[in-house]
Formats: C-alpha cells, sequence, structure tokens
C-alpha cells in the first residue's frame, strides 16, 4: 500500500522544517554562537564514540548477546505494549489531528505516515545505540541495522498493541467484560512469574539465563533472535541476508498486522492527543506534576510579610497538588540513583558522599519541574508584575516554596540513607544543616538566571542545536556561580577556623551564614531581574 | 448536500448527542446554536468523519462519512475552535501540503488569493509558531478554502479576529455559499448567526430544540415577537429545558 502524495509531501515538509529548525537562529550573533557551541559540544560527545566504534576492532563476545539480547527485547517489547495499553490510543500532534483527520485519507494511509515520520527518529537513535552494541558486533554498520530493525519491531508492537487494545476494548466496556479481560491477563502474568521463579534458585542472572533456555522463554524471546543474529553477523552472506531477510520478515508480518486491524482509531487518538498535548502544555508552564485532583491537605493562610506571604502560600497550594505525581518520580528516581549509587560502591555500607551527586542531580531536576518559582509563572508574569507588591516581595514568595520543599525531600533522602552510610555522625548532621542555605543559593541563582535570559519551549526548540547550546551555558553560568558562593562560604569558614583556634563548630556557623547571607542578597538580585522582565520579549529560543 | 439523519452519539452512559436530523442544502448557511455541553463540536466532529456515530446516517454531498469516509472528506472542510498548524511550517507550506491533501492542481494562484484576501501577504514565510491567534485562524480558514470545498464546517470562526477579519469572513463565508457551498457555523456569537445564516438549529443537552430558517424562528417561538433578536429566541427556545 502506497502512502497518499498529500501525506508524501506533508513529511518531507517537516523534515525539512526540522533541519530548519536545527539550525535556526543562527542569523543573529547570539544565537549562532549557541547553535556553534551546540554543534561543537554535540560532535565531541558522539564523534569520537563514533569514530572509535567505526575504526577500532572488537572480539565480540557474541554468546554472551545472544542471551541477553533477546531477553532485553523481550522487556523492550512488554515496555512499550504497557505504554500503548496505558495510552488507549495511536497518538498524534494537534496539527495533525485538525488537518489530517477531517481530510480525504484512509486511516492506514494515516498510520503509514505516522511510521514513516518517525523513521529519521529511529534511524538516530540506532545510531546512538549501535555504539552500545559495537562491543558484540564485529561489523559496525551491521549492528546499526539490526538496531535501526529491532526499533522499528517495537515502535509496530506498540502501534499494533494499541489499536488491538482499542478493538479489545469496544467489546470489553461492561464490568464483566473488563473483568474478564483483568483476570486473563493477570493468568498470563502468574503463569509467567511462575516459570521465571522455577529458574531463578541461583539468582537473578542464572534465572535469566534459565528462563531464556525454558521452552516458554525460548518461544517468548523467539521474534528477538534474528535481530540480535543481524548485529551479530560477520559476513555480508549468508549471515546478514539470512537473518536480516527474517528480522525484515517480522517487521513486515506487524506492519501488515497494524494494517490488518484497521480499527476505527480517529476518535481514541482525538482522546490520547488531546490528553499528552494538555500534559505537554502543563510541562512547558512548569506544572507538570499538577493534578485536577485534591491537593494533599489544606495550606493555611501565612502572615502577610510585606505580600510574600500569600503569593507563597499559592505556590504551597500548587506544590501540594503536585505532591502524588512528584512522589513518583521521587521514588522512581531517588531508587534508581541509590542503586546505581551504592552498586559502584561497597555493599551493604557506603560513603555518604556518593549520594551527593545523586540528590544533586535530583535537586536540580525537581526545583525545574516543580514549577512553584518563577520558571512555572512563565505565562501569568502580567499577573504578577500588575499586583501592589514590592518586587522583592514577589521574588522571596516565590522561592521559599521550592526551597522548602527541596529541603525537606533531601532530609528526607538523608534520614533513609542514614542507617546506611558509613559517614560520621556529625558530617551527617553537617550535611543536613546546609541543606537549606544551599538550596536558597541555589534555587535564586536558577531564578535569576531564568529572569536574565527567559526561554519559552515550543514544539522543535528542544531539538535545535540553539537550544542545546543555550543549555549547556545556562548549566556551565549554574555551576559556575553556585561554586563560586560556595567557595565564599568554605573560605569565611577556614578563616573562622583558623582564627578561632580550630573550632569546627564556628566554622560552620560562619560558613553557614555566608551562605545564608548570600541566598539572601539574591533576593533583591532576582526582585532586579523581575522588575526588569519585559513580558513583551518572551519569545521562542 | 450536508443529511444528518437520527444521529447518536454516547461516551458509557453520557449521551453527548440524541436523535439529531437536519440537512444543509447547497447555498445555505446553517447557525448550529447552543449552551456549552449541548453536542456543537461533538455534530462537526461527526460530519467531518472524525468520530463515528453511535447510531444514525451523515451524508456528505451523497456520500456516506462513515462508509465512503475518502469521497465525503474530499469534498468538506472542517476548520475546528482553535485550529492548530504545524508549528515549524511556513503559511505557504501549509498550502502546499492542502493542495497536495486534496490534488488541487496548480495552487499557486488560488493561494496567491486567499492569502490576498485574509491579509496573509506579508506572512507567507512566517513559521506557524510565530503567528498570532487571529493569523492562525486566518491561515486555517485559507487552507481551508484551498480546494473550494463542497460543505464547509466551521466551528467558532471569529475567534481571535480584528474587526477586518471579522468583515472579511463574514463575507468570504457569505461568497462561498453563493458559490454554491453547504455551510455550517457553530457559534456562540448569535449576532453572527443573525448576520450570515439562512438557517438556525439550536440544541441544548445533545437534542434538537429548534430547526429551520432563521425567520420562522421568531415566528415558532411567538412570545418572542416578530421583531425578536436572535438572542430573545435563543433563550426562549432554551427556557423549557433549563426550567426541566
Amino acid at each position: 500500500m502506497a502512502m497518499h502524495p498529500g501525506l508524501v509531501k506533508l513529511a518531507r515538509l517537516r523534515f525539512r522544517a526540522a533541519l530548519r529548525q536545527a539550525f535556526r537562529g543562527v542569523r543573529t550573533v547570539r544565537g549562532a554562537l549557541l547553535c556553534l557551541l551546540g554543534v561543537a559540544v554535540f560532535t565531541l560527545w558522539l564523534g569520537p564514540s563514533l569514530a572509535m566504534v567505526a575504526l577500532a576492532p572488537v572480539e565480540p563476545d557474541t554468546e554472551k548477546f545472544h542471551t541477553g539480547f533477546p531477553l532485553a527485547m523481550l522487556g523492550f517489547t512488554l515496555l512499550y505494549a504497557l505504554q500503548a495499553l496505558a495510552q488507549k490510543g495511536v497518538s498524534f500532534n494537534l496539527a495533525e489531528v485538525d488537518f489530517l483527520f477531517s481530510a480525504p485519507f484512509t486511516r492506514r494511509q494515516l498510520l503509514l505516515y505516522k511510521i514513516a515520520l518517525g523513521m529519521p527518529g529511529l534511524l538516530l537513535l540506532a545510531l546512538f545505540l549501535s555504539v552500545f552494541v559495537h562491543g558484540y558486533a564485529p561489523r559496525w554498520v551491521f549492528g546499526f541495522l539490526g538496531v535501526a530493525l529491532a526499533a522499528l519491531f517495537l515502535q509496530l508492537v506498540g502501534m499494533a498493541v494499541a489499536l488491538l487494545s482499542q478493538t479489545v476494548g469496544q467489546y470489553a466496556y461492561t464490568w464483566s467484560r473488563r473483568a474478564a479481560l483483568v483476570l486473563t491477563l493477570a493468568g498470563v502474568a502468574l503463569a509467567l512469574s511462575w516459570v521465571f521463579s522455577d529458574q531463578a534458585d541461583g539468582g537473578f542472572l542464572a534465572g535469566m539465563e534459565g528462563f531464556r533456555q525454558s521452552v516458554l522463554g525460548r518461544c517468548l524471546t523467539a521474534p528477538a533472535e534474528p535481530f540480535a543474529r543481524v548485529i551479530t553477523a560477520s559476513s555480508l552472506f549468508p549471515e546478514l541476508v539470512v537473518w536480516g531477510s527474517l528480522a525484515l520478515g517480522i517487521d513486515v508480518a506487524v506492519l501488515a498486522l497494524v494494517m490488518k486491524l484497521d480499527v476505527n482509531f480517529l476518535e481514541a487518538s482525538l482522546g490520547v492527543s488531546q490528553r499528552i498535548y494538555e500534559r505537554l502544555q502543563r510541562a512547558r508552564r512548569g506544572s507538570a506534576w499538577v493534578s485536577s485532583g485534591k491537593a494533599w491537605g489544606s495550606i493555611p493562610p501565612l502572615p502577610w510579610l510585606g505580600g510574600a506571604g500569600p503569593i507563597a502560600r499559592s505556590q504551597l497550594i500548587k506544590a501540594a497538588r503536585s505532591i502524588p505525581n512528584a512522589m513518583v518520580f521521587i521514588v522512581v528516581m531517588g531508587t534508581l540513583m541509590m542503586v546505581g549509587a551504592v552498586a559502584s560502591s561497597r555493599v551493604p555500607s557506603f560513603p555518604l558522599e556518593t549520594l551527593l551527586g545523586p540528590v544533586l542531580m535530583l535537586s536540580l531536576i525537581l526545583g525545574r519541574t516543580l514549577g512553584c518559582d518563577f520558571r512555572g509563572h512563565l505565562d501569568h508574569m502580567e499577573s504578577l508584575k500588575v499586583l501592589p507588591l514590592r518586587p522583592a516581595a514577589v521574588a522571596a514568595g516565590q522561592i521559599v516554596t521550592p526551597v522548602l520543599l527541596l529541603t525537606a525531600l533531601q532530609l528526607l533522602l538523608l534520614a533513609i540513607a542514614v542507617p546506611l552510610a558509613e559517614s560520621p555522625t556529625g558530617l551527617l548532621a553537617a550535611v543536613a544543616v546546609f541543606v537549606l542555605p544551599f538550596n536558597a543559593v541555589l534555587l535564586g541563582v536558577e531564578n535569576l538566571l531564568f529572569l536574565l535570559f527567559p526561554v519559552r519551549m515550543v514544539s522543535g526548540t528542544a531539538a535545535s542545536f540553539q537550544h542545546f547550546g543555550r543549555g549547556i551555558v545556562e548549566m556551565f553560568l549554574k555551576m559556575a556561580l553556585l561554586l563560586l558562593a560556595a567557595s565564599i562560604a568554605g573560605a569565611a569558614g577556614l578563616v573562622a577556623f583558623v582564627l578561632l583556634a580550630g573550632s569546627w563548630i564556628a566554622a560552620l556557623a560562619v560558613a553557614w551564614l555566608i551562605l545564608a547571607g548570600i541566598a539572601a542578597l539574591l533576593i533583591p538580585c532576582v526582585a532586579w531581574a523581575f522588575r526588569r522582565f519585559d513580558v513583551s520579549t518572551d519569545t521562542p529560543a | 448536500m450536508i443529511q444528518v439523519c437520527d444521529f447518536h452519539k454516547a461516551y458509557r452512559e453520557t449521551v453527548a448527542v440524541a436523535g439529531l436530523s437536519f440537512e444543509v442544502g447547497s447555498g445555505e448557511i446553517l447557525g448550529l446554536v447552543g449552551p456549552n455541553g449541548a453536542g456543537k463540536t461533538t455534530t462537526l466532529r461527526a460530519i467531518a468523519g472524525i468520530i463515528p456515530p453511535t447510531r444514525g446516517k451523515l451524508g456528505v454531498g451523497g456520500y456516506d462519512v462513515v462508509a465512503q469516509p475518502v469521497a465525503a472528506k474530499s469534498l468538506l472542510a472542517y476548520v475546528p475552535d482553535d485550529p492548530r498548524l504545524f508549528e515549524s511550517l511556513t503559511v505557504w507550506e501549509h498550502l502546499e501540503f492542502v493542495a497536495a491533501a486534496y490534488r488541487v492542481g496548480d495552487f499557486a494562484p488560488k493561494a496567491e488569493t486567499l492569502l490576498r484576501q485574509f491579509e496573509l501577504e506579508g506572512k507567507r514565510g512566517t513559521l506557524a509558531q510565530e503567528l498570532s491567534r487571529g493569523m492562525r485562524q486566518k491561515a486555517a480558514i485559507a487552507c481551508a478554502y484551498l480546494h473550494d470545498p463542497r460543505a464547509i464546517l466551521l466551528d467558532e470562526p471569529l475567534t481571535g479576529l480584528d474587526p477586518q477579519g471579522i468583515r472579511t469572513m463574514k463575507d468570504s463565508i457569505v461568497q462561498r455559499a453563493r458559490a454554491g457551498a453547504a455551510v455550517i457555523i457553530s457559534s456562540h456569537l448569535l449576532a453572527l448567526v443573525e448576520d450570515v445564516c439562512t438557517h438556525l438549529l439550536i440544541l441544548d443537552r445533545g437534542k434538537r430544540v429548534y430547526f429551520g430558517r432563521i425567520e420562522e424562528a421568531r415566528s415558532a417561538f411567538a412570545e418572542a415577537g416578530a421583531s425578536a433578536s436572535l438572542e430573545e429566541v435563543f433563550f426562549r427556545a432554551i427556557q423549557p429545558q433549563n426550567g426541566s
């Protein structure tokens, strides 16, 4: 089945537009410099890896790969399937919904367009991943090809599951039918876990190996086998031709299934696309986690404090609405980071320092995504500007909530880490005490930079080199300012330590006061930046 | 040109539209009005083939929207409320795409005329993401008109337009109808409906309250008086439902 010429035209126009977007902004000196920086860092990051894998000879451990890759593929297939089930439809962006759904295209043509549009991204992903599988691929090109075919398989499986679930959903709309469906799925999950646990006596890896060798394991991972063989192929013929044809055949078979299903997905896609759009809009406003449900607890009125109190309270209410979703993120990310940190050190105990990096990273992500400061108010800056309050009060009110939230989170993480950490109690106490002023400085710096160099995310900017370069500059500036603040506080503490006959307590107290002083000084700076913020120049990067 | 017969749309237990029937002939302009949640957008989306009806028949130019969607869709243009454009495409690229989608041969002269008509000449190379709300609306309408649709569905077409834009839009709707197109305008702006529409369909909670010629609406709700404004007619029409 051929794609409609109109959809081919649109795909070509969008591809051209994506390239244009990637280098957009080079017309200005600032844009050109940022773009150049983005390209340079991108090249420095990926270039050597690609050059190394293309030139350096490897002795591939294909046996290990043939065991692990199909299992990983099975895991990813399940993940894609679950994501498709949760999404309840094939998603399109809203422009596609508005222009394509009422246009004279068949549903199959729309699906083909959707698959074709994903191809450049898929090939780029394959290029990245080919670096990681190079250790198992005698020829990089074959590795790239195998990964690309495997990625296409996953994309098609996700689409097939979304369409299948819609078909099943049409018949399973009653509670009894839905219960029967859930029971069937639970039965399958139970059977799988039983097979797995039967093999898991020798630990996780042995369990996986056993599962892979079991009849069920071999059946489930069989479709992934050809992709693994393409990646590890050492010759064009017969290996690549035979296994490549088989892998391609599997992709074509799933594509045929997708086309055969021909469900009327437009209405479901409309709903999914609208939901995703609203989620993206919330993320753009810095309110990605704000749920429409009831807030956790009620926030009592705060003292006036020149107007900072009511502003902080409104932010706290917003934060309370973000807590359920933020908690999921914190638990998942926190667990992953902790596991990573602990695994790289001695188990069961580890030095506290190993946690500092992950916690700092988590704080940076949380500070940005909680949306409880100026960054979450980009669409409402005019409303903030017309408030009859001094800019300093607005700035203080905006910053205090995320500072308190981050501090509470970090103290919680610290409390969890204490029983495992082998660091002295005094060090733990010092870290706990410094969390508050450090967060105040961090959020002050972040808000200051945001108000001085505002940026609005629009579709496509994330992929532009200019945006990439801007992100690097911003991160560099942020780190430099944080380091400067920490150095000043540290130097003052050192002076106090020397002058006061080696008193650690005095040194820490002086350092704390200096850090808190820097945080306090940042408030008028943020207020100044807020005052000079021009809502009319808030344009996309 | 547009036929809707016993159209039902239900979402599980919620009934969005129930037993709606009406027709819009060539040259007629139907004003679709009703309170929020009356089922106006659902009706337009169903005629446009975006959502399937739970029951009933929908036709455009004699083609069944469900059974022959491509043939039906090739005759119509649908401009939703707050139309979204492809952010990274220019206005001209949108027209290029629409021309290819509806197989409009030699589209350039037509596109140029539309750009002139909607004062978009200076914006042909501008990216959609850089357009104001009104400009986006105009660009979407220009795209919709490019293939000379026989059936036009407009959901709140005046949103974001300046006075000149509003006048152009109204004129263009009347011109298209005179050229033989069947037009449905869904709007809360009763003055717009009164100005340009030949027929009126009042919906309330998914049900038809009135369908007929605009002039006849006044006599249908006699208590409003022969000289009553459409606004008065509208409130008379939905009053019993609100009271129930």
